[in-house]
């Protein structure tokens, strides 16, 4: 285990690892939380440079969680009360095998609609849900990642998709 | 859809039965759908972290800077110290070893100018460096010891330790047969729990476990005169000691091994040696070669 091997964070072979390792989930809960105006690239970047400036503060097996509550406030400071947008690409929608009946009308209007219903979750259930279902992380990572149980990961998104199944139940074909 | 396994299925919770009750469902196909239409909004396509070369150049910069080459030389340096400790801890043994063949006898002088006659098929080590904080020797088979005036003299062998201060005693320890005689000054002998101290005179011996106290007339053990001396011993033992100085395998029945013998061989003769041994026994033994054997 390299974690201890290095009391703090500062070398820079210590930090580079955690960049590489970490940067991709930080930014990615950013975006996923505050939505793409926030810039969570900018965001996850000064995290890191905080991290940096803490750096004889914080041993390697804390970074993680430093870096998580530290881009969270930064980005809580910077845009109190701004709309959480998402952004969205129609063409990488994985296809259906062609058996497949087609269970949805994928208008436009439908992806505005998916869209605006995740904008609406409040900021757990969206984290939860997205970071399971797009990123595809397991439930006990994301619990870590977030500070809480497994369980309470699990019904924020059971309790997300409920409301995004019956949100878009008319686009649903008959 | 039932919501317990909605919610179980939303958290890949379900059993492979409860599983194709799901793909039954008729609500299945759109939650599905619902499931993989959330890709479209993967955060990758529209914004990532930035190159860790471009975060690199943003980062302020240190002091103590300079120091920051020297770093990995000062690791290298590290390692090479530990490596170097643990290789002279546990590879560099600095004991000195003596060892004797068969009918060899050797003395030692300890750097205390302690003395230590070892008997045949023996061996002794000790440590020069550490001497001066522990005289301490390992022995293993038989020897006379001359302990120089000093501190605590240990003696530790496979079954037991003797502790001396300056003396003169002697340790045997072969198979089962553990023997401590007391020449001169006072030792104390210690086994397994058992603890014994000797006088001049006094000796101790534990065979198979059985402890017995007798007394010595001698000055020095047999064994320094080339001769062996054994006080109701068994002959299996008093064989085992042979063989020590004459290249012979001794056969002998395990009703004549399990006697007990009183008396001394020579070290120079085997056929005198031979005689010590059967007369008092009232044995006859036969010579082929190397091969002896013991009959009644």
């Amino acid at each position: 285990m390299a974690k201890n091997l290095h009391k703090d964070v500062c070398e820079s072979a210590v930090f580079e690892r955690l960049y590489r390792t970490l940067s991709k989930d930080v930014h990615n809960f950013l975006y996923y939380k505050f939505g793409a105006v926030a810039e969570p690239a900018d965001k996850t970047q000064e995290a890191f440079i905080k991290l940096w400036e803490n750096c004889k503060k914080v041993t390697p097996d804390k970074a993680k969680a430093f870096l998580f509550t530290t881009a969270s406030n930064l980005m809580l400071n910077s845009l109190k009360h701004k709309k959480v947008v998402l952004k969205h690409q129609q063409q990488s929608v994985p296809k259906h095998t062609n058996e497949d009946p087609e269970f949805i009308m994928r208008s436009a209007e439908y992806y505005e609609r998916y869209k605006q219903v995740l904008a609406s979750l409040t900021e757990e259930q969206r984290v939860a849900f997205t970071l399971s279902k797009i990123e595809g992380k397991k439930q006990a990572e994301i619990a870590e990642l977030l500070g809480v149980t497994k369980k309470v990961v699990e019904y924020r998104i059971y309790s997300a998709f409920a409301v995004l199944k019956e949100q878009l139940e008319n686009f649903r074909t008959k | 859809m039932d919501e317990k396994l909605l919610h179980k299925w939303l958290n890949d919770d379900l059993t492979e039965q409860e599983l194709k009750q799901v793909e039954q469902d008729p609500e299945y196909g759109y939650y599905k759908a619902l499931l993989a239409d959330a890709k479209a909004f993967k955060a990758d396509q529209f914004s990532q972290p930035k190159d860790f070369e471009e975060v690199l150049a943003a980062l302020p910069k240190k002091e103590g800077g300079r120091l920051q080459y020297l770093r990995p030389l000062m690791r290298i340096a590290a390692i090479l110290v530990i490596a170097l400790g643990v290789y002279f801890t546990l590879f560099n043994d600095d004991s000195t070893k003596v060892a004797t063949a068969l009918a060899e006898q050797k003395t030692v002088v300890l750097p205390d100018n302690s003395e230590v006659a070892l008997n045949a098929g023996s061996n002794l080590s000790f440590s020069e460096d550490s001497w001066a904080e522990a005289r301490e020797v390992q022995l293993n088979g038989e020897a006379y010891f001359k302990v120089a005036k000093g501190q605590v003299f240990d003696v530790i062998s496979k079954q037991g330790k003797v502790t001396v201060l300056g003396t003169e005693f002697n340790v045997m320890d072969r198979g089962e047969f553990f023997q401590v005689v007391c020449y001169e000054g006072r030792v104390a002998v210690t086994y397994g729990d058992a603890k014994q101290e000797l006088l001049p005179g006094d000796a101790i011996r534990f065979f198979q476990g059985e402890a017995r106290i007798f007394k010595v007339n001698d000055s020095s053990p047999s064994w320094i005169a080339n001769k062996s001396s054994f006080d109701a011993v068994s002959v299996a033992l008093v064989l085992d000691e042979l063989e020590r100085y004459y290249e012979v395998d001794i056969n002998a029945s395990p009703s004549i091994l399990k006697r007990q013998f009183t008396g001394a061989f020579t070290h120079e003769n085997l056929e005198q040696a031979l005689k010590q041994l059967t007369t008092p026994l009232q044995l006859t033994y036969t010579i082929n070669g190397t091969a002896v054997t013991l009959s009644e």
